[in-house]
């Protein structure tokens, strides 16, 4: 087609005198197609090294992800806490137990370490270059982290490096290198459907293409950084048209594309064209007004388009014309916007993006948590942000391996997604914290129904490599309240909201309210009171009579731990123990309870002949139950207050009983090869499975005191405890009733068949002294010779 | 009629050309859909590989079969995935435990591996003794000068001490005495064949037939007390260092899962494993 040029005149004046040019001009187009269609080989060589170069592009893109990699990699490695050591005293040994592991796992190609003076120490892999390796070793030991590519006999090596530093500056460098072979380059070409070519200094290195011609071309051409026009025109017998780009100093990278594919390509649209371009020719006289003032249109809009996307619009697209070069033009231009927006989307999504999970990461959460936030203020709507926390997650990733548990993360984020709203945004903060937005809720109970939605829809198992895994998740929710706008207040207060679900069993959702704040802090008091309160021995052991409902004797007493807190005065259990259970404090309390009692109790036994066979029963917490070497403690403090091991009796709750069966019953085991006392507190409301009692080595139940407060009322209630001490009797276990108040509630256990009573109605738990006049008052409990003959008869 | 001619134009535009899509990355690779019937199969990472051979031979006369293998378990877990029926074939380097046996499933021995003691080249060696085996891993043996070779430390290299291969080879070699050598432990059967080919003046043991399926040029098999393992010595039994492999599945397992574990117990599967230098149970 003729050149047009235009010297400051106006476009349109052109268009207008040239529309019965360009129908001449489809004419001739016309002529030419038919005749045989110079115009195609030109255009099938300009597709094909296009083509050619774009699968150039995306395997330098490839090289180059690969060279970050690279990098972060060697930077990790070179963290290593034993290198620097082993490196300062040369130990080959020492650095090859912490490289060689690494490097199987990485699947590096080559791992080299330098020392100070660039001498080679060790190297693991194939044999780096030493042309290849010297530049970047010399960066390394002068401090920086570098990449580079280059092309050796097994492929295309990229390599990074990254100086050592130990206690004395820099102490050698380390150099790693991956290798992108024949294998790696194959993938690329089969979905591209071209083949590549790898030249060393004019020398054919590797090529993915087996067909013996090409191979042979290829070894011949000795192709270097000049002669690729030569090269292209020996390659056309062979149908093949060719791109080239240079890598590192000696290397070359070549793109062979098929001309089979191009040229059937263009064929078709020929036998298309020639039927077509009558008609066109035709149409084009009739439209040519119309499209050249289309034209002259389309280039200003173009203009504009341009311009705009000049400023950084890069969203912005050029209309689409009906003209093929002007659509050839704008398509370009969109082709080009359209790879800086994606790009710039890729940036944006990786910076806003958690990379495991895909989720939005903490910043992207707190920018869309802010402007919910605003908008509801000006709404009045409310806004709700959910934090979601796995149980136990901890316990996947030691017994399952940190890789199971990111699969894991992944299936989760995906269950979650499906539980909520396009709109809602679910966010990943960190390990296995994840939060969600809500927005325009009408109020709390939108949120609820969505947590709800989400705890049942994690009941489902998770399947990861062949293992079923249950998760549960506690969630706190965190409603915001009229002009609260800080992104970071609301997400505390879900937070707190979480943890008090935690604290109160997981699984399970909370709702925020201002008094969690409070209790918040009030528990980070009692927290660090409770850590002084050890240390000032401020804790008291309290001591509650157990009386034998046959003879009205004390037969045991049980150890009450009380703490005398310096503000808030005398502390009951339920009020500090579950706080010490979860901060562990429990372990040393629960100790120095346990060997108080013991000592007290020894001390009694030999004041009192009355109560030379007196027992003394002591609380076991889950966490102290679940300590390794508790038998071997307790075997210790019996030993230490020289009380025998079965004055000593021992209760645990249902619920630690059952905990992880097994390994509760090697504890019991162990606990009764002592030669103590195992008993069951507060039976019956945990499991109260009779199979499962039956196989533990206990000698007693503790039966609830709710069963004995309800004694009197529903005759059912008495039916199930009539029952559980028949099905204890069976089973040759002590029965003891706890909390009897009542002469009602006295009668009833006794003609039961209850072996054991104990509550108020003997007596409170008493201190060390009071209980000690008790014992020296007499044996027998007065109160209860009074009330068996006249009641029981 | 203006439209309509556009649309034409339209049309001839949008002719197919070659696919010029380059390095498209997606992010999250969807987990690719297996056929509706493959034969789930994971298991031993030493025994894998091999039965990934013989699904391969297999496939060549029944390509309708399909398998999907997992990665990422051992013997016990393929065993449980088994039981949970998320899995079709465990493939195991031990014999079923007696907790596992009661389950209904049906255990087949399969293949011997021999587990040889192998260097990188060109370590001076070409064959150890029992004593000298001893003297590497008790920490006597430390420098290849005592060998023969040149002075530069031995890289030992062992397992992890749950495996199979340390615990069946490795220590009942050692007769009771402690491994007291400063070790290069590592955690798979691969990571063991790639740190062998990988590290010069290494020593260590692995599964012979995984050694071949890796295809190692670097490596060299040493003779353990003049025996050379391969499917010969194991065969005759004069080499009586090796892992049982078995094959495990459920009672109710399909045709195509039985037709497969007769194929591999059967004289093609012999083939391909006297290939790769195991041997038949």
């Amino acid at each position: 087609m003729p050149a047009l040029r235009i010297r400051g005149g106006s476009l349109g004046l052109f268009v207008y005198l040239l529309v019965p040019m360009v129908a001449l001009a489809s004419f001739v187009t016309v002529a030419l197609i038919i005749a045989g269609s110079l115009l195609d080989d030109r255009e099938a060589h300009v597709l094909m090294e296009q083509q050619g170069e774009i699968v150039l592009e995306g395997v330098l893109a490839r090289v180059q992800e690969r060279r970050r990699a690279e990098e972060v990699f060697v930077q990790l490695l070179a963290a290593e806490r034993e290198l620097a050591p082993a490196l300062e005293t040369a130990d080959k040994v020492g650095l090859a137990q912490v490289l060689v592991p690494l490097r199987a796992r990485l699947g590096l190609s080559s791992m080299v370490l330098y020392d100070r003076n660039g001498q080679e120490m060790l190297y693991l892999g194939s044999p780096v270059e030493n042309r290849a390796a010297a530049p970047l070793v010399s960066a390394a030991l002068s401090g920086l982290t570098q990449s580079a590519m280059s092309v050796n006999d097994d492929g295309l090596a990229v390599s990074a490096s990254t100086p050592l530093k130990g206690s004395r500056g820099i102490q050698g460098a380390m150099l790693v290198g991956a290798i992108l072979n024949r294998e790696d380059l194959k993938e690329v070409t089969e979905k591209e459907g071209v083949e590549l070519a790898l030249f060393k200094n004019g020398r054919l290195v590797m090529v993915t293409t087996e067909q013996p011609d090409m191979v042979r071309l290829l070894s011949e051409s000795g192709l270097g950084r000049e002669g690729l026009g030569d090269f292209k025109r020996s390659l056309e017998s062979l149908g093949f048209g060719a791109a080239a780009t240079p890598i590192g100093d000696d290397g070359l990278l070549v793109a062979l594309v098929s001309m089979r594919e191009v040229e059937m390509a263009i064929r078709q649209r020929a036998i298309l064209m020639t039927g077509l371009s009558v008609t066109l020719s035709a149409i084009l006289l009739v439209a040519g007004f119309r499209v050249g003032r289309n034209t002259v249109r389309h280039v200003k809009s173009v203009a504009i388009a341009t311009g705009d996307m000049v400023r950084g619009n890069y969203s912005r697209r050029v209309a689409r014309s009906q003209i093929k070069e002007l659509d050839d033009l704008a398509s370009a231009i969109n082709e080009l916007a359209q790879q800086l927006e994606v790009q710039l989307a890729e940036l944006a999504h990786r910076a806003f993006h958690d990379t495991l999970t895909n989720l939005p990461n903490r910043a992207l959460f707190t920018d869309r948590l802010a402007h919910a936030l605003a908008r509801a203020g000006r709404r009045k709507e409310s806004v709700a942000v959910m934090f979601l926390d796995l149980d136990n997650f901890k316990f996947i990733n030691d017994s399952l391996g940190h890789q199971t548990g990111d699969k894991l993360l992944v299936m989760i984020a995906e269950r979650l997604q499906t539980c909520l709203r396009g709109e809602d945004t679910i966010a990943r903060l960190s390990g296995d914290e994840f939060t969600i937005l809500l927005e325009d809720l009408a109020d709390v109970g939108g949120a609820t129904h969505a947590a709800d939605r989400i705890l049942e829809k994690l009941r489902i198992p998770f399947a990861v490599d062949g293992t079923e895994i249950y998760m549960t998740a506690s969630i706190g929710i965190a409603v915001n309240a009229p002009h609260q706008e800080q992104p970071a207040d609301l997400l505390r207060c879900a937070d707190i909201a979480m943890y008090r679900a935690k604290g109160n069993g997981k699984a399970h959702y909370e709702v925020y309210d201002p008094s969690m704040q409070a209790r918040a802090i009030e528990r980070l008091e009692l927290e660090t009171d409770l850590r002084r309160a050890i240390e000032r021995g401020e804790f008291k052991v309290y001591y509650q009579p157990v009386v034998s409902l046959v003879t009205g004797e004390i037969s045991e007493v049980e150890a009450l731990v009380r703490w005398e807190h310096p503000r808030r005065g005398l502390l009951s259990p339920q009020e500090f123990i579950p706080l010490a259970e979860e901060t562990g404090l429990i372990l040393p309390i629960g100790k120095w309870v346990l060997e108080k009692a013991c000592h007290q109790a020894r001390k009694w036994q030999e004041q009192y002949p009355s109560a030379a066979s007196l027992v003394i029963s002591a609380n076991l917490s889950a966490r102290q139950f679940q300590h390794p070497m508790l038998a071997e403690e307790i075997a210790g403090i019996l030993d230490s207050a020289g009380l025998a091991a079965s004055s000593l009796e021992l209760e645990i709750t249902e619920s630690t009983a059952m905990e992880s069966c097994d390994e509760s019953l090697r504890t019991l085991r162990a606990l009764k090869d002592l030669g103590v006392m195992l008993a069951i507190d507060d039976f019956g409301t945990g499991y109260s499975s009779f199979s499962y009692l039956n196989r533990l080595p206990i000698d007693a139940i503790k039966i609830d005191r709710s069963f004995v407060e309800r004694l009197g009322g529903e005759p059912r209630d008495e039916a199930i405890m009539n029952g559980i001490i028949t099905l204890a009797k069976m089973l040759r276990l002590v029965t003891i009733a706890e909390g009897i108040e009542t002469d009602e509630q006295l009668d009833r256990t006794q003609s039961m068949g209850c072996d054991m009573g104990q509550g108020y109605y003997f007596s409170r738990p008493l201190a060390a002294d009071a209980l000690e006049a008790l014992l020296a008052a007499g044996p027998s409990w007065q109160l209860l010779h009074d009330v068996i003959p006249t009641e029981a008869s | 009629m203006l439209w309509r001619s556009m649309l034409l134009l339209a049309l001839v535009f949008s002719l197919p050309l070659p696919s010029c899509t380059a390095g498209e990355g997606k992010l999250f690779p969807g987990a690719a859909q297996p056929a509706e019937s493959a034969i789930r199969v994971s298991g031993s990472g030493t025994a894998l590989p091999l039965v990934k051979k013989l699904a391969d031979a297999f496939r060549r006369q029944h390509p309708e079969a399909a398998f999907e293998f997992l990665a990422g378990t051992n013997s016990g877990g393929a065993v449980q995935g088994l039981v949970m029926g998320t899995l079709d074939l465990a493939v195991v380097n031990r014999p079923l435990l007696a907790t596992e046996a009661d389950g209904g499933l049906v255990y087949r021995e399969f293949a011997r591996d021999a587990i040889a003691f192998a260097v990188n080249l060109p370590g001076p060696i070409y064959g150890l003794s029992r004593d000298q085996v001893q003297e590497v891993y008790g920490g006597s043996l430390v420098d290849w000068k005592q060998l023969g070779g040149e002075s530069t430390p031995i890289l030992v290299l062992d397992r992890d001490e749950d495996e199979s291969a340390r615990k069946l080879v490795l220590l009942p070699l050692l007769d009771g005495r402690s491994v007291k050598a400063r070790t290069i432990v590592l955690a798979t059967a691969d990571d063991m064949v790639m740190a062998l080919e990988g590290t010069p003046n290494a020593l260590g043991y692995t599964s012979l037939g995984l050694l071949r399926i890796r295809k190692t040029p670097r490596v060299r098999v040493l003779a353990l007390d003049g025996e050379v393992p391969g499917a010969h010595t194991l065969a005759q039994g004069s080499y009586p260092w090796y892992l049982t492999f078995g094959l495990v599945n459920r009672l109710d397992a399909s045709p195509s899962l039985r037709s497969f574990v007769d194929f591999a117990l059967g004289p093609t599967g012999r083939q391909v494993l006297e290939e790769y230098g195991y041997a038949g149970p």
